[in-house]
């Protein structure tokens, strides 16, 4: 067909089909990914990140595995095994070596397990003590987390979405406790609670320990406040967004809202900020240990190890300062991956570190 | 000093109020918890005798009498006499421990705030360098130790093997057996100073103005510290206000550690030997100190710097 040069008729014979490869040109850049792949991308890249999780899975993994199997039991004070007379001999055992008891067992055919790090000062396997010690110290962590993610995000989501008197009056309330003396206001606690415990013994409360309800209560009480701010900024800073407000005139509904902006853009900032509360209950709970305030005996956490033997130190060279340095070391392990960890999650997933 | 200045410094006086009366508050009614009256003892004294004693001291009004009183009391900070240190007034005791440990924090203090300023420009200006990297790994790992580990550590290393310094106080001595204890309080507050600074400063590198400066033909050291640390050292102001405050109220662990008989010792003593007119009196006070010196420093962050807003 002859074309008008004049004409605004297009002509069809100078166009052809695309390629394939012309096709592919036009595809987004890279593949379609979720932000939680995305995030779990960058984080597998941070080999500090990486080595730090690896670590605290294995201790994880255990604390709670290794009880399962272990010959001694943290409680078990061990020259009862070889009758029932108390019997010096057990204690103060150096790594690997064994009581006379034992070994007049082993010369009668009986196999008795090695003590790897030798015995305590009554005669208890000094290494279960260790990972029972590790044990209590991440559960305080972890329970103490959960407290002050569930308080402060409750109240903190409610005063940011209610607003009004009821955000103001939270918000005075939540500035009186942010400026008391937190450290202060622990010890005042467990050692009231530490008597309350001594005068009624035997009920699950005094089980636990006074220490262990003392650091809860605290968090319960104290350590919400910095959450709630959390939560209640995300909430009112995030209800102002233009990808809210687009997807809300695009007709989605609340909970795809909810589910698909609101979650994923503020959850990860939230649940950062409440896995680095581990490491300071971790922290606390060492401290009050340390102070004899902590968890109550038999159960040992690492704080009151390190802090029953701490007479060591005061030796010049004394055979048992591994008996403090391990305990220590491995607070000091634990934190610090732990805080490496919540600074690798927190490269990762928040959504205002992206580049 | 305009209006709204006033105003600031009003709405934080009146907190401050509020939250000395709440830590009164809390530590009546926790002591309250406490099994076992003030008049408990090893050998039990007659009703009669305890019932003048709870005459004398208001313990037979209702609680809440007790407890209208005890606030008035602590207002002009009357907690009575300690139990350990017979006949002794409770704030006379606190007074002498409170001094001392006031010098040594204020000393730590001031020496963390040198020390972290220096490493931290120092760090920033030689990025990735050996030393700078040193320092990042250093101060991430410092954080990580509880207080007590780098005490015992400290105490260990320079006092029990290489005996530079002597482990307990000597009386004869007045500055020796302080040092360890200051660097002890220092460490922390050193490491998360030179973090700041070193963020900070690396920040402020960046910016127009150090160009402009250097463009100028402005000695490089110059720039430094007039353009650069001037504009660094807010984020360090900020932290150690409070800092400062936590710091002179005294370190429980370290004073008990290289037994040092000042506050944080005799409030871990009450404790033991569960002297409580001792700690309430000193819950509340410390509490009032740490109340009132982190009051002070944030009304003197917020005069230095005129740019940031009244909340």
């Amino acid at each position: 067909m002859k074309h008008n040069p004049l004409s605004f008729q297009i002509n069809t014979e100078k166009f052809s089909f695309a390629s394939e490869s012309e096709k592919r040109g036009t595809n987004l850049m890279r593949p379609n990914s979720t932000f939680f792949v995305d995030g779990l991308k960058r984080f597998a890249k941070n080999p500090v990140a990486m080595v730090s999780f690896v670590f605290i899975f294995l201790v994880v993994l255990a604390v709670f595995i290794i009880p399962l199997f272990y010959p001694y039991k943290f409680n078990e004070i061990l020259c009862f095994r070889y009758g029932d007379v108390l019997d010096s001999k057990f204690t103060y055992l150096r790594p690997f070596e064994y009581a006379p008891k034992e070994i007049e067992a082993m010369e009668n055919g009986v196999f008795v397990p090695p003590h790897i790090l030798g015995t305590d000062k009554e005669g208890h396997d000094y290494f279960i003590c260790l990972i029972i010690g590790a044990r209590t110290s991440l559960i305080v962590g972890f329970f103490a987390a959960i407290i002050v993610l569930v308080i402060g995000g409750v109240i903190g989501a409610l005063s940011g979405y209610i607003g009004g008197k009821f955000d103001l009056i939270v918000m005075r309330i939540v500035d009186v406790i942010y400026s008391l003396p937190d450290i202060l206001i622990i010890i005042l606690f467990s050692a009231s609670l530490k008597a309350v415990f001594d005068g009624n013994q035997g009920g699950f409360l005094s089980q636990l320990g006074s220490g262990f309800v003392a650091i809860f209560i605290v968090f319960a009480l104290l350590y919400w406040v910095g959450m709630a701010r959390l939560v209640r900024g995300q909430v009112l800073t995030l209800r102002k967004q233009e990808y809210v407000m687009a997807a809300r005139a695009n007709g989605a509904s609340t909970a795809r809202i909810v589910f698909k902006h609101l979650i994923p853009n503020s959850m990860s900032v939230i649940i950062i900020s409440a896995a680095l509360q581990i490491p300071s209950a971790i922290f606390t709970e060492s401290f009050l240990s340390y102070l004899g305030l902590g968890v109550q005996y038999p159960t040992p956490s690492l704080g009151s190890l390190a802090s029953a033997a701490q007479s060591f130190i005061t030796v010049p060279n004394s055979p048992k300062l591994y008996m403090f340095l391990i305990p220590a070391i491995t607070i000091c392990l634990i934190v610090l991956s732990l805080n490496l960890l919540g600074d690798g999650l927190r490269d990762a997933f928040d959504p205002k570190t992206q580049k | 000093m305009n209006k709204k200045m006033w105003f600031y410094i009003i709405k934080r006086l009146l907190l401050g109020i509020l939250t000395y009366l709440l830590v009164v508050t809390v530590t009546f009614w926790v002591m309250q918890m406490v099994p076992g009256g003030p008049w408990t003892r090893e050998k039990a004294l007659s009703e009669a005798t305890i019932e003048i004693l709870n005459r004398k001291y208001g313990l037979d009004q209702p609680l809440f009498i007790q407890y209208i009183r005890y606030l008035g009391r602590a207002l002009i900070f009357d907690f009575g006499n300690s139990f350990k240190f017979k006949g002794r007034e409770v704030v006379d005791v606190i007074k002498d421990g409170f001094w001392l440990s006031f010098r040594l924090g204020f000393i730590a203090s001031l020496l963390a705030l040198g020390a972290g300023l220096f490493l931290g420009t120092y760090a920033a200006t030689h990025q990735n360098k050996f030393f700078d990297r040193a320092i990042m790994v250093l101060t991430t790992a410092s954080v990580a130790v509880p207080s007590f580990v780098a005490s015992l550590i400290i105490l260990f290393v320079f006092a029990v093997n290489l005996r530079w310094f002597p482990a307990t106080p000597v009386n004869a001595d007045p500055i020796t057996p302080y040092i360890l204890p200051i660097i002890a309080e220092s460490l922390y507050p050193t490491a998360y100073i030179t973090r700041l600074t070193r963020s900070s400063t690396l920040d402020v590198l960046g910016q127009d103005y150090m160009r402009t400066a250097k463009s100028k033909g402005v000695r490089p050291s110059r720039v430094l510290l007039k353009h650069g640390l001037r504009n660094a050292v807010t984020p360090v102001i900020t932290y150690f206000g409070p800092m400062f405050a936590t710091i002179i109220t005294g370190s429980l662990v370290i004073e008990k550690i290289f037994q040092i008989p000042g506050i944080g010792q005799h409030f871990y003593s009450a404790i033991t030997v569960r002297d409580y007119p001792m700690i309430m009196g000193t819950t509340c006070l410390l509490a009032l100190l740490l109340i009132v010196f982190t009051l002070l420093s944030d009304i003197a962050y917020k005069l230095v710097n005129p740019r940031v807003d009244f909340d």
